[in-house]
């Protein structure tokens, strides 16, 4: 049976969290400013583009709100990360972003002509083919490579094993594969 | 049917390969991957398609800055959290609608049970009643005091939005800065404080940014001056007055180059007409305070001040914890008040809450928190920030204090809610200074 690795526990994120559990507005602003790039970054990736800074607020106002739930067992990026993917989901009910990122990936990666098939393959960049998977594999992606959380961490954030969080990545490289060869 | 050298068939290794390039397998599985993806066609062209997929989709974004959202995020938690405060208002009646339903449900079928068996064995009203009303009481005290006191502060707010210091037993020089201990009491509750104290605190504002003289300063000159000033730059930076009108907000930030310009060449300060070298913790404190509090609403300009302060501070931290007057080794007011406030710069600071020393002025700070015989509410206002931002409300020797605290409060009679300013600072501050610091050492956490 594996041991449970303890993740490696980032001292100062620790010590701002002990301070923002007592309501210290300055530790707030102080881990505001240390994940505030990464995690605007993370709602781009997620295919938000005026809005990412806007959901990023969200997160770090929930961040506030459960401060208390915080335990230094787990890295805070893993809590951050659970929060953002909440977050992530109430604005993309409000939104009906879904919809919208669909239909844009739609009319981007399957377009009716060369004329279109031409201007499709010089837009198509990795921002696109990620717009292109379904939302339970594009978070698995953009949390491990571009956010540099490891699979249990994920799998912490999401809610769901380990395994399964192999078999999404393992589809969603399978699945932008297709993506970048229909697009060539 | 496939073979092992058909490199477009899909090899059950292949699941591991994503898991593999990304670091994800310990040594022993990575190794065991590695060997069998030597040996087979189809995972090695898997693995360098994947590799190429890999390179594809690390493409940097195009880069576009982040705005700061740490100042804008701080402005919106009042608000935020007074929705939170409804929600959880209207989920708790919900849940407490149900729950009653549910009790009065089982209650029910409980004496409908008993008559069932034994009429004479009916459960005895008092004992139902006991329970929820005696569960009631006791999170409403310090609750109840706090709101009896912000009450009467409310009440005693001249017509200008000032508290007056004659009326109340204070010295006059000391107007701005306890009328800035009025409003900073009435803005700890946030978005709890009632639309009368609302427009309390927003007079009290105004007021204060009247005495705003052409240098920035807020008060009169004198040897409270800076006293004054901090306090006052603080209830302005509490008191929302950065939200209110970029005119405000320009106030404030005169008030904070003040504060800096103030600054004496070792880092601390001190009266603002003594010698150079003449700083002190207990004014450099108050202009620490207002710097962090700046510093956390985004004014990130105060960042170097800081420093220079907690570390003028810094060396005046004993080998026993204790924080003195002027250097390390003196106490002329005891170090209580002193250790306490400098322990909360400290806590406060992003720098500061790492040193070492902190664990061990908490630790004295506590024990004086155990002694709550003398009121002293400067002290207590301190002690207790500086335990509840270290360890939240819920240290023993914090409750004790506040328990001691709340028993001093005035029940009945005109001042109802107000402390009498017993102390021996109440002969400066009054009525107005104790009550103030007792309902902030209330507050605080």
């Amino acid at each position: 049976m594996p041991l449970h690795v303890q993740p490696p526990v980032n001292d100062e994120d620790f010590a701002l969290m002990a301070r923002l559990r007592a309501g210290d507005t300055a530790a707030f602003a102080a881990l505001i400013r240390r994940h505030q790039v990464a995690l605007v970054n993370f709602f781009r990736r997620m295919g938000a583009s005026n809005e990412a800074e806007d959901v990023a607020q969200e997160t770090f106002l929930r961040v506030w709100r459960y401060r208390q739930r915080y335990r230094p067992t787990a890295k805070f990026t893993t809590f951050l990360f659970t929060l953002a993917r909440h977050a992530w989901a109430d604005h993309l009910r409000r939104a009906h972003k879904q919809e919208r990122v669909a239909e844009r990936v739609g009319a981007e990666a399957a377009p009716h002509d060369a004329t279109a098939q031409d201007a499709a393959r010089r837009r198509l960049d990795a921002q696109v083919a990620l717009a292109a998977l379904p939302e339970k594999l594009r978070l698995v992606v953009v949390m491990s490579l571009y956010q540099g959380l490891k699979y249990e961490e994920i799998a912490t954030a999401l809610g769901i094993p380990v395994g399964t969080v192999k078999s999404r990545m393992f589809l969603a490289m399978a699945r932008l594969k297709e993506v970048f060869q229909a697009a060539e | 049917m496939k073979t092992d050298t058909d490199a477009s068939a899909v090899c059950a290794w292949s699941q591991e390969l994503p898991a593999l390039l990304l670091g994800e397998l310990d040594a022993a599985r990575a190794a065991e991957v590695e060997r069998h993806s030597a040996g087979c066609a189809r995972c090695t062209a898997q693995r360098e398609d994947l590799g190429c997929l890999l390179f594809r989709l690390r493409a940097p974004l195009p880069a576009q800055p982040v705005r700061d959202l740490a100042p804008e995020i701080l402005a919106r938690l009042p608000d935020a959290e007074a929705g939170w405060h409804r929600r959880t208002f209207w989920f708790r009646a919900a849940a407490l609608l149900l729950a009653t339903a549910g009790l009065g449900a089982a209650l029910l079928w409980h004496q409908l049970r008993q008559s069932a068996f034994d009429l004479a064995a009916t459960v005895p009203p008092a004992v139902i009643n006991h329970e929820p009303s005696t569960l009631a009481s006791v999170p409403m005290d310090r609750t109840a005091a706090v709101a009896n006191a912000l009450a009467w502060l409310e009440r005693t707010q001249e017509a200008d939005g000032h508290w007056d210091t004659a009326r109340w037993g204070a010295q006059r020089m000391y107007s701005v800065g306890l009328t800035s201990l009025a409003l900073l009491a009435l803005s700890a509750e946030g978005p709890a404080v009632s639309p009368p104290q609302r427009s309390a605190i927003a007079r009290g504002v105004d007021w204060l940014l009247a005495q705003q003289d052409a240098r920035g300063q807020l008060g009169p000159d004198g040897s409270a001056a800076m006293y004054n000033h901090s306090l006052a730059t603080l209830a302005l930076l509490e008191g929302g007055a950065l939200t209110t009108s970029a005119a405000h907000r320009a106030a404030c930030r005169r008030a904070l180059a003040h504060i800096t310009g103030a600054q004496r060449a070792s880092g601390g300060w001190g009266y603002s007409r003594g010698a150079a070298d003449n700083v002190n913790t207990s004014i450099t404190v108050w202009q620490l305070q207002a710097l962090l509090r700046a510093e956390a609403l985004g004014f990130a300009e105060v960042r170097p001040y800081l420093t220079r302060g907690l570390a003028w501070l810094g060396d005046r931290i004993g080998a026993e914890g204790r924080v003195g007057y002027r250097r390390a080794d003196d106490f002329p007011n005891g170090a209580e008040t002193l250790t306490a406030a400098g322990a909360l710069c400290l806590l406060r600071s992003t720098d500061g809450a790492h040193d070492p020393r902190v664990a061990r002025m908490l630790a004295w700070v506590r024990g004086t928190a155990e002694q709550p015989a003398t009121a002293d509410y400067y002290r207590c206002y301190f002690v207790s920030a500086a335990l509840a931002s270290a360890a939240g409300a819920a240290d023993p020797a914090l409750e004790k204090m506040r328990g001691a605290v709340l028993a001093r409060q005035m029940r009945d009679g005109a001042e109802a809610g107000s402390w009498t300013p017993g102390d021996r600072w109440g002969r400066a501050g009054g009525r107005i200074y104790a009550t103030a610091m007792a309902v902030l050492a209330l507050q605080s956490g």
